[in-house]
């Protein structure tokens, strides 16, 4: 939510995220490579590279993968989110020269181009078992190449925000293609029942925390199915939302966050304009819908961001009648400004 | 942990904050903290999980120079004579001349021949990088046309070499390049390999089966055909499997040329025909 360009909106936060993940990595490969060169004297550098960068890289893939389920079973892990493109970006550069040591190790100088060799010196793609494991690494890296180079919020207004949601989902194509990279590679020759459990340990993390933060979240959002009256679907009772809080419904295909704030109710899209995220786990702030995620805001009233910010979210018509908060499930356009619901005893009739 | 009555907590985390509250603090403290006990564990346990290297050498970066008579069939090799062998009944051993890069040596020893002439029966001093492993050593011809130093003619102390016959044999091994077995890769064979032994023996490397017997034993055999014609691109598919070969055997000094029955059919073992293996030895 920039007004003025700047490549990256450094802050102490992101500031202190990088720091510790640089740290982190940096202890990582230390001690891999010493005790690597220090175990094992014979090994050759290109394979400390190239094995220290590959476990690194699958490492740092898990921790990204886990981050959004954890954030959505429980929201105090938010902070692990905020900066997580940084993470995406440095497991690219590590995997990337993880890739590149491998091609000059094992296909550069031969008697063809080292990306032919890569698709071309194993050739058994019928079979399972000898499905070659290289070519499934080189899909993985390019789908990494090209999350990494749309990371930049640049590519995600340009792309528009369903897109570049949609190319960053991705991460899970290149995630299963990664697993059996490694299983059909690597686990072939170090048969250590360690390895072979660290991976499935690692998988089952990523499916079931996914699998955990789906079923709760599904729990948590409303799901109406009475029949609409003039258009408007009954949603939940009114003190069933706290205030400054939201509630999110899913109705007719539409992912709604309906807000209470100051004696009144508002309903806007629950997608924020930024990376989708889920704006009914937000708060408002100083009047303003603020998203858990990056702290984009938009106000409740119209889905606008407040100036000079130009972001704007679909918007819903809302009414309260008695104590029951009703929902008209056909969005506005972006921007928008609907009539909030006041809080009082009202008839559907009263406010035709 | 508090919260209100929605069960969230009661301050709101915005990451463009100069610091998160600390109900969110507190928590990704914790998180830092088991990142910084798991990841150096993690390096740990990958390290010292891997099943090891063989001692194998390349002697990267040192050149040796070594002179002997030029063999150029089934495969390149240099015979060069046992340091201390008995005058009256010399000793002769074969290192195998391998190309730069993922090549063979014919191509080099073609620009030789086109510099020399004809080196057949000529004694050659040749400079390259030593590949040793397990008595086989190979030496990679680093500097490729300017690696043969000096010809001269071959003294007659240097035997006509023969090739001695050792009979049928059927063998089970990994096919790998000895360029890499032998210590140019760490490891240079098995599943992660295989792409780069295709290249090496694609490239014109002969084509090695390495033995193990399960009681410690291994031992390599070149690979070629009935009639000691280069078998390279017929068993290209079969590269860093384990297959079962039939053939003749022969030793020539310190190496065995298995003289493969029929390259085309080699029989690939099944997971289940190498677990029934392993568990027979």
């Amino acid at each position: 939510m920039a007004l003025h360009y700047s490549p990256v909106l450094w802050n102490r936060q992101k500031r202190l995220y990088d720091l510790t993940m640089a740290g982190l990595m940096a202890l990582y490969l230390i001690i891999f490579c010493t005790l690597q060169t220090s175990l094992f004297p014979p090994i050759t550098t290109e394979t400390i590279v190239i094995r220290a960068t590959s476990t690194l890289a699958f490492l740092m893939l898990h921790v990204i993968l886990v981050i959004g389920p954890l954030c959505r079973l429980d929201n105090r892990f938010l902070p692990l989110l905020y900066n997580r493109r940084h993470l995406g970006v440095s497991m690219f550069i590590v995997a990337a020269v993880h890739s590149v040591f491998s091609v000059l190790q094992f296909h550069t100088r031969g008697d063809v181009d080292p990306l032919v060799s890569l698709f071309t010196s194993e050739r058994q793609y019928g079979s399972f078992g000898q499905f070659p494991f290289q070519p499934l690494g080189f899909f993985a890296l390019l789908i990494l190449f090209v999350m990494a180079a749309t990371s930049h919020d640049f590519w995600l207004k340009n792309l528009s925000p369903r897109v570049w949601k949609t190319l960053h989902m991705s991460v899970y194509l290149a995630y299963a293609l990664i697993v059996m990279h490694v299983a059909l590679g690597i686990l072939q020759q170090e048969t250590s029942p360690v390895y072979a459990g660290l991976m499935g340990v690692g998988v089952l993390t990523v499916s079931g925390l996914h699998v955990m933060a789906a079923f709760i979240g599904n729990r948590r959002e409303l799901h109406p199915n009475a029949p609409a009256t003039d258009g408007f679907v009954a949603v939940c009772d009114v003190n069933d939302i706290a205030d400054n809080r939201a509630k999110t419904l899913m109705v007719n295909g539409q992912n709604i966050a309906l807000f209470k704030y100051d004696g009144k109710l508002s309903a806007v899209s629950n997608l924020c304009r930024h990376q989708n995220g889920p704006l009914g786990e937000g708060k408002i702030i100083d009047g303003c819908i603020t998203c858990p995620w990056h702290g984009y805001q938009y106000l409740p009233e119209n889905g606008q961001s407040p100036p000079p910010f130009t972001e704007k979210i679909e918007t819903y018509a809302v009414r309260c009648v008695g104590t029951t908060v009703w929902v008209n499930p056909q969005p506005y356009p972006p921007g928008t400004p609907q009539t909030p619901a006041l809080l009082k005893v009202t008839t559907i009739n009263d406010e035709n | 942990m508090k919260t209100d009555h929605t069960g969230e907590p009661p301050d709101f985390y915005i990451g463009w904050q100069e610091k998160a509250p600390p109900t969110y603090a507190r928590p990704v403290r914790w998180v830092v903290l088991l990142l910084v006990v798991l990841v150096p564990a993690m390096a740990c346990l990958l390290v010292w999980q891997q099943r090891g290297f063989s001692d194998a050498v390349f002697e990267y970066g040192q050149l040796t120079m070594l002179e002997g008579q030029l063999i150029r069939e089934p495969v390149p090799f240099l015979r060069v004579p046992v340091k201390n062998s008995p005058p009256d009944a010399p000793l002769f051993e074969r290192i195998l001349l391998i190309g730069y890069g993922k090549h063979g040596a014919e191509a080099t020893i073609r620009q030789w021949e086109a510099r020399y002439g004809s080196l057949h029966n000529k004694k050659i001093g040749v400079r390259g990088t030593l590949i040793y492993h397990e008595g086989h050593a190979a030496l990679e011809l680093t500097e490729e046309a300017s690696a043969c130093r000096t010809v001269a003619p071959l003294p007659p102390s240097l035997a006509i070499p023969t090739t001695q016959s050792l009979g049928e044999v059927t063998l089970q091994g990994e096919i790998t390049d000895p360029k890499c077995f032998l210590g140019v890769m760490k490891p240079g064979d098995g599943r992660p390999h295989r792409a780069c032994a295709v290249r090496c023996i694609a490239g014109g490397i002969p084509p090695l089966l390495w033995v193990r017997n399960g009681k410690g034993r291994e031992n390599g055999y070149v690979l070629v055909g009935p009639n000691g014609e280069r078998i390279n691109d017929q068993i290209l598919k079969a590269v860093g499997q384990n297959v079962r070969v039939r053939g003749r055997l022969g030793q020539a000094d310190n190496w065995l040329i298995l003289y493969v029955d029929a390259p085309t059919e080699l029989t690939r073992l099944r997971a289940d025909v190498l677990a029934q293996i392993a568990l027979c030895q």
